[in-house]
């Protein structure tokens, strides 16, 4: 083999090399970018809009296109409700009403359901509202306590509910006939 | 009412298995019960389909998450969440595939999704020193919802999902 032919040889080997080299760090950098792509991404829509409210947003429940949070006004709570569509609000008149005081709040998968624990002096109601008929329904509990946390069904059809008794935290279950 | 001697002989006798019985039961068993008959149960979150819940179980400092079937009653297993307690404020998506809930790590609170289906944990990445309060993952586990306390001031903050797990249809 002449010296020519040795040096070309050597170039074709350390090309291929260099290929892989190439090829690995190129894999290397695509695991990265796509590591660094799991990173949640805040939807700064929406993030900007909440950020428009000085007293700030709390106890948050999502459905598929609403969000629901409490957010206080002129020392009180209320509840404020999103179309995350097109960020407009959803009047809530009917619930929030000045003798009453949010302090729960969980929506249906459509969010036409709304369940919420409210104080009303001194005593905590359990409310189903529904948004289409504009219905508000006091629910009973199955035992006395003091409610302080629901949670709704995606279908609307059930609760859980924490309640507090003799100092106790305790969940009740309640399938909702309607 | 006069009781014959016979009658006496079976009374000593039942209490005499009455006792056998009870010391077979042990201390810890009996313990574990009352702790559970004591145990607060806390933060209620019900699976969109309404079949699971998940709930916070124990004393202060070391409430642990828990998901239990509603159909079987049973409590359900969890890959990643037998510690990192205190957890907190438990949401499900629509069939209970996925739980977002806050943990402790270190001395950060910090925001993960266990994907029940794959056994994977995806944590939520928060850029700052920002505490998270309360979370809910919405049903079809596209966006999560973070309230989170900044001074005396809450806030809240949704991020976007897709790309990290698979979303839920709704049946």
């Amino acid at each position: 083999m002449s010296k020519k032919d040795s040096f070309n040889w050597n170039i074709k080997k350390y090309s291929t090399y260099f290929k892989s080299i190439l090829a690995i760090n190129g894999l290397i950098l695509i695991s990265i970018t796509s590591c660094s792509m799991e990173r949640n991404r805040p939807i700064m829509k929406i993030n900007s809009y909440l950020r428009g409210y000085q007293n700030g947003h709390k106890k948050p429940s999502l459905s598929k296109n609403l969000l629901a949070t409490l957010i206080n006004r002129e020392d009180r709570d209320i509840i404020h409700l999103i179309d995350i569509r097109n960020m407009k609000r959803i009047p809530m008149g009917a619930l929030n009403t000045p003798n009453t005081e949010p302090i729960s709040i969980s929506l249906s998968a459509n969010g036409e359901r709304i369940a919420l624990i409210r104080k009303r002096g001194i005593t905590s109601q359990l409310i189903l509202y529904q948004r289409k008929s504009g219905r508000i329904q006091e629910i009973e509990l199955k035992q006395l306590g003091n409610p302080t946390k629901v949670s709704i069904g995606g279908k609307g059809k059930i609760l859980a509910v924490e309640v507090t008794r003799q100092g106790k935290k305790e969940i009740d279950l309640i399938r909702l006939n309607n | 009412m006069t009781i014959n001697s016979k009658q006496k002989q079976n009374i000593i006798l039942f209490f005499l298995i009455s006792l056998g019985i009870a010391s077979c039961i042990p201390y810890s068993s009996q313990r574990s019960i009352q702790a559970f008959l004591q145990e607060n149960k806390q933060d209620p979150a019900l699976s969109g389909n309404g079949e699971k819940l998940a709930l916070i179980i124990g004393q202060s400092g070391q409430q642990t998450v828990q998901i239990r079937s509603l159909k079987s009653g049973t409590v359900l297993p969890l890959r990643h969440l037998s510690r990192h307690q205190p957890h907190s404020s438990p949401s499900l998506s629509w069939s209970g595939r996925y739980l977002a809930v806050i943990i402790q790590r270190g001395n950060r609170r910090t925001v993960v999704i266990e994907d029940r289906l794959k056994g994977r944990l995806h944590s939520i990445v928060l850029s700052g020193n920002r505490n998270p309060i309360n979370t809910e993952i919405s049903p079809e586990a596209r966006r999560i919802a973070i309230q989170f306390s900044q001074g005396n001031k809450p806030f809240v903050e949704v991020f976007d999902l897709s790309g990290i797990i698979e979303p839920e249809f709704l049946k």
